[in-house]
């Protein structure tokens, strides 16, 4: 039976929740909270539903834009468009309707889209480009929760679990957090972090929102460690469907032979297998493990708790060739010396 | 809209609005008297005013210590804020809210409607302009309102933005008050936990139909005692240079529904340098042509995201893109055109490569990306996409800090990468490296003193790097990280890591095999020129790091460097300063000594050899061939030391370990590299077999009907003819078996190379 996309109403969203929970090809940014908490950012957020006539539900999207003054963007379905992209014909129509559904918005440049799904990429995709970056991580590291502590780390490598006992013998302890005003230390730790590692972070008031977002709909908590006292290392993990993500997280690069960071993993899992999650996503390695790679340090790390290495094929566009052209006409037509 | 309030103690907090901070109770009176004393001691006797904002209840508090206030109109928009104002904020407001002759307006200023020339005092406290609508509250038609509700002799003081971070932006709200016929009076103060936040030197503008002076700001006379505020000394605030005086003279005016002030917000160091294409254009000067589109983003972060988009552009249709450009030729210059026909009929034979395009389609190339970077930066996520940094890993193409820091970036601008200590009070007690990150302690040890005199390595017993023990070996600690591997000495030397055990020492145009361990000389090295120009190269490209963050800093004091006897954490940011400056005069100085180097002319890699570092390579029969100054060389086996003259001697111990230590670490090093990339070739094989199925499909398909070259098939969620669909199929397969290529090449020469130092190291460990 044909499908369709209709706007999604209210009264569904707790429907798609659960089914963008249960997908494997979706994550946390398909769910109602993300998509609240990135109207506090400032996008514009519509949620659609992909049904066939007698509107039995078939898949969802959330579709944000950040309509920042007309300037040229991308729609974009972050973690989606929750589909069974295991049916090649239905995704394939999905998708043209999903193209159509962009191209309703004029200043959009595109459609951006970054389903879950293994390496190679499928056919349906062949005529999206790469994305110039990936949203989230498009190799991770996920962990089975059907396993028990025991069993997950007696395949983890020894030296993680050398670590823990580092950390036990050493009298960390580790405490969940769902108080907001924790943010501010978490900050520090994640500013300090990103100091080491290059990376970059987004400001404070970016966590502030999230973590208000997040909390308010119980979907993470913060793990913290400490020692003598003295918070060392934190993480937020965010819960969706059958699995807990390990979102952001930060050290201090005091007492780091105290190994601190490990009980942090070992008491969100626990967490997350009381909230009947399933898996545990670590959320970005180099599956390659290249020792120059940016995710080198974190690749290392990561991969002593074992696990299953995936490889995504990352954030694909669909390029509306004619308004590239548009633009880049204009863009030619603002540049003097481009006149001559 | 998001409120947060942190508790830190039940008397100290802070209050944010979506994520961004309105006041900290540690030091909101700096802000609160600097807003509302000066305004209300220059107004001739005020009796009634008005507060647009603010309902957090504090300018207010501070409106109300005035003597003779009779009236305020409170007007603010936010019941949340104003319940807020008369719960957890009444103390410190002095339950302003509650006073008998406030009266509250629940409204939005902009459309309230105010009596005429009746407020002799008027402050607005609106929030930072963060959407059009907000930046509404700073636009001429609201200032006109608000100049006509002024009594006669009435004067305003208004909440601005920071002229350090956004002196544009900032020169545009002068100029717009300026349009709605009041004359201005604009000045700065240091608030530290705005400081705190990367705000910058925040801004305040007195306004008054009569002209207001500096004098009249440094002879305020306050009938009341103020809490964190010298109002006398905030005249030193007022002060611009002549050039920024001229801005608030000729910056363009803010109208409502206009962008102008959201566009001056975000892109405070826009550029205007022209683009020269006679040459294929330098990527710097591309990179600057893009406006930064988001209050998150910063510049650095903009061109790191350029440098992603550029290599995304190979797999755009390129086709596709050119013939809907040339349906547009009208619309296009000459010189375009003669690039896209050029393009054109390449793109007919082959698939473009991007350094091609680069350099026969210059400007094509430098709009696409300008276009495309713009479009992946209007929303914040990419830049913070997992795994964006500074231009990779490790420090030797880290991007560096630029104005985020000290107020660099907007109120929610995001942390510099130089957000460490390591340049306040602990500098010096250890590495730092340019983002101020602090490096546990290291030491060194080493003579002095075999610097800059010959080696008197003379006897043959020395020979093969006799591991000198010289008679005083003293402690150096590394001053600076320049990178993983390269550090700056604390005596103006630079060491390079080359194992646990080994290290180069490079000084003074010399080069010197260290043993870590003893801190023995193990030979001294020939000074290859390359080694001194890329330590050099590096010293240059952190020094402009370096001068950077003293820009910034410099900029920064100058705005608030006056409050240094006031606010702690100016003095902090003081010394700091000075710290940056000191680290910046001795790198100066290493590199001043570095020198240049004593050898002339790069040694040659051996036929069949593989350097293991600089001067050292590993020969075809697995000797170790090792250059001294001069360009004479030795070999060894790992037993006997052979030089050029031929004549022969055991190998020092203390030579063997450290090549052993180097040789075991390039196995390591290989060994990683080649697993790596078998996994991309695994991953690429998998690519290719699915290609190569999709290709036999579609020739199947197309044999099926009869080469009809109408037949239409779906290729990925397009329908194109069959025989476009094994065209673009075949190109794809095409482009992925080379890069197979070229990574089994890689892979085959890892292989060769790792057997070697396998072979090497088992012969030189026995």
């Amino acid at each position: 039976m044909a499908a369709f996309w209709r706007p999604a109403q209210p009264s569904e969203f707790i429907e798609l929740d659960q089914l963008a929970g249960k997908s494997r090809f979706a994550g946390f940014m398909q769910s109602n909270f993300w998509a609240e908490f990135k109207k506090l950012e400032g996008f514009d957020v519509t949620r659609w539903v992909w049904a066939d006539s007698s509107d039995e539900v078939r898949g969802s999207t959330t579709i944000l834009r950040f309509p920042y003054h007309g300037e040229s963007g991308f729609a974009v379905c972050p973690e989606g468009p929750v589909l069974d992209w295991d049916n090649e014909s239905e995704s394939r129509e999905a998708l043209r309707g999903l193209i159509e559904i962009a191209k309703q918005f004029p200043e959009v440049l595109g459609l951006r889209v970054e389903p879950h799904l293994p390496i190679p990429a499928p056919r349906v995709l062949r005529n999206w480009a790469d994305a110039p970056t990936d949203l989230i991580p498009a190799d991770t590291l996920a962990l089975d929760l059907n396993l028990t502590e025991d069993e997950l780390l007696a395949a983890a490598h020894p030296k993680c679990r050398y670590n823990l006992r580092i950390a036990a013998k050493h009298g960390v302890t580790v405490q969940s957090i769902q108080d907001q005003s924790f943010t501010h230390e978490f900050y520090a730790l994640l500013t300090e972090t990103s100091s080491r590692t290059g990376f970059y972070i987004e400001p404070f008031g970016f966590f502030l929102n999230l973590v208000g977002t997040l909390f308010k709909h119980n979907a993470a908590e913060f793990f913290v460690s400490r020692y003598e006292g003295e918070v060392l290392a934190a993480i937020l993990v965010v819960y969706f469907g059958n699995r807990a993500t390990y979102l952001y997280g930060g050290s201090s690069s005091r007492h780091r032979k105290v190994m601190p960071v490990y009980p942090l993993h070992v008491a969100a899992m626990n967490a997350a297998r009381e909230r009947h999650c399933t898996e545990y996503d670590m959320y970005g390695i180099d599956a390659s493990e290249r020792r120059d790679h940016l995710y080198a340090g974190i690749t290392r790390f990561k991969k002593q708790w074992g696990g299953r290495v995936e490889r995504r094929v990352g954030a694909r566009d669909y390029v509306f060739y004619d308004r590239l052209a548009d633009l880049v006409v204009k863009q030619i037509q603002s540049m003097p010396d481009f006149q001559s | 809209m998001n409120l947060y309030l942190h508790q830190r103690t039940p008397e100290s907090f802070s209050f944010y609005i979506d994520g961004n901070l309105q006041f900290d109770s540690a030091d909101e009176a700096i802000y609160h008297e600097s807003l509302a004393l000066p305004v209300l001691c220059l107004a001739t006797q005020p009796k009634r005013v008005l507060i647009c904002g603010g309902g957090d209840g504090l300018a207010l508090r501070e409106v109300l210590r005035f003597p003779g206030i009779q009236e305020v109109v409170l007007i603010d928009c936010s019941n949340d804020v104003l319940d807020l104002g008369r719960n957890q904020f009444a103390e410190l407001n002095d339950q302003s809210l509650s006073d008998s002759r406030v009266t509250i307006v629940v409204a939005d200023a902009l459309n309230y409607a105010l009596p005429t020339a009746y407020f002799d005092t008027i402050i607005c406290d609106f929030t930072f302009p963060t959407t059009l609508e907000s930046a509404e509250g700073f636009s001429v038609e609201w200032y006109e309102k608000l100049a006509q509700a002024l009594s006669s002799g009435g004067k305003m003081a208004i909440n601005a933005v920071s002229p350090q971070n956004t002196f544009d932006a900032f020169a545009c709200l002068v100029s717009t008050i300026r349009a709605a016929n009041l004359q201005t009076l604009p000045f700065r103060v240091c608030i530290p936990s705005f400081r705190d936040q990367g705000y910058g030197a925040w801004g305040f503008i007195l306004a008054s139909k009569e002209r207001l002076t500096i004098r009249q700001l440094q002879n305020l006379s306050c009938p009341i005692s103020t809490q964190q505020v010298e109002l006398s000394a905030l005249a030193r605030g007022a002060h611009f240079t002549a050039a920024q005086r001229y801005q608030f003279h000729v910056a363009p005016v803010n109208r409502a529904g206009d962008m102008i002030l959201q566009r001056l917000l975000v892109n405070p160091e826009a550029s205007n340098k022209s683009l020269n294409f006679d040459t294929p254009p330098e990527f710097p000067n591309l990179l600057q042509q893009i406006e930064v589109s988001h209050p998150y983003h910063s510049r650095s972060m903009i061109e790191t995201l350029a440098e992603h988009v550029a290599g995304s552009l190979q797999s755009i249709d390129l086709k596709k893109l050119v013939s809907e450009l040339l349906k547009r030729a009208q619309s296009l210059p000459r010189r375009i055109l003669d690039e896209l026909e050029v393009l054109r009929e390449y793109l007919s034979r082959t698939v473009l490569d991007l350094e091609i395009w680069g350099k026969w389609a210059t400007r094509l190339f430098a709009t696409l990306l300008i276009v495309m970077t713009i479009a992946n930066s209007i929303s914040p996520d990419p830049a913070f996409a997992k795994g964006h940094s500074g231009l990779g890993h490790s420090s030797f193409s880290r991007g560096f800090s630029s104005h985020e820091t000290f107020g660099g970036g907007l109120p929610t601008g995001p942390r510099a990468p130089m957000s460490g200590n390591g340049f306040r009070s602990n500098y010096g007690t250890g590495p730092v490296d340019v983002y101020g990150y602090h490096y546990p302690p290291r030491i060194y040890i080493y003579n002095n003193d075999w610097y800059g005199s010959s080696y008197g390595y003379s006897s043959g017993s020395n020979r093969g790097g006799g591991g000198h023990q010289p008679h005083q070996q003293l402690q150096h600690k590394p001053l600076f990280v320049l990178d993983d591997d390269l550090l700056a000495m604390d005596n103006g030397d630079f060491v390079v890591t080359l194992s646990d055990k080994a290290f180069l020492l490079v000084s003074n145009g010399k080069v010197t095999l260290m043993d870590s361990t003893t801190g023995a000389v193990i030979q001294p090295i020939y000074a290859e020129p390359k080694l001194f120009d890329q330590i050099r190269q590096e010293v240059n490209n952190q020094s402009g790091d370096l001068d950077t963050e003293i820009r910034h800093r410099r900029d920064w004091l100058s705005w608030t460097g006056w409050t240094a006897d006031l606010i702690p954490t100016v003095r902090a940011d003081n010394l700091e300063y000075l710290n940056l400056q000191d680290l910046k005069r001795r790198l100066g100085v290493a590199g001043k000594k570095l020198g240049e180097s004593s050898d002339h002319g790069s040694l040659e890699v051996p036929n069949g050899g593989i350097e293991l570092f600089v001067g050292c390579h590993i020969l075809a029969d697995n000797r170790v061939q090792i250059y001294s100054p001069g360009g004479k060389y030795q070999t060894t086996d790992g037993i006997t030391i052979t030089g050029s003259d031929g004549k022969t001697s055991k190998i020092s111990p203390q030579f063997k370990t450290v090549i052993v230590s180097v040789i075991k670490k390039m196995v390591t090093e290989t060994q990683q590299d080649m697993d790596s990339d078998r996994k991309d070739l695994q991953s690429l094989q998998q690519e290719a077999t699915a290609t190569q199925m999709d290709l036999s499909e579609y020739q199947n398909l197309q044999m099926q009907n009869s080469y009809d070259p109408d037949y239409e098939v779906d290729y990925g969620t397009d329908s194109i003819p069959v025989g476009q669909a094994i065209q673009k199929t075949s190109q794809d397969l095409a482009e992925i078996q080379r890069e197979i290529q070229t990574l089994q090449l890689s892979i085959q020469t890892s292989e060769q190379h790792l057997a070697r130092f396998q072979t090497a190291l088992h012969s030189w460990s026995e």
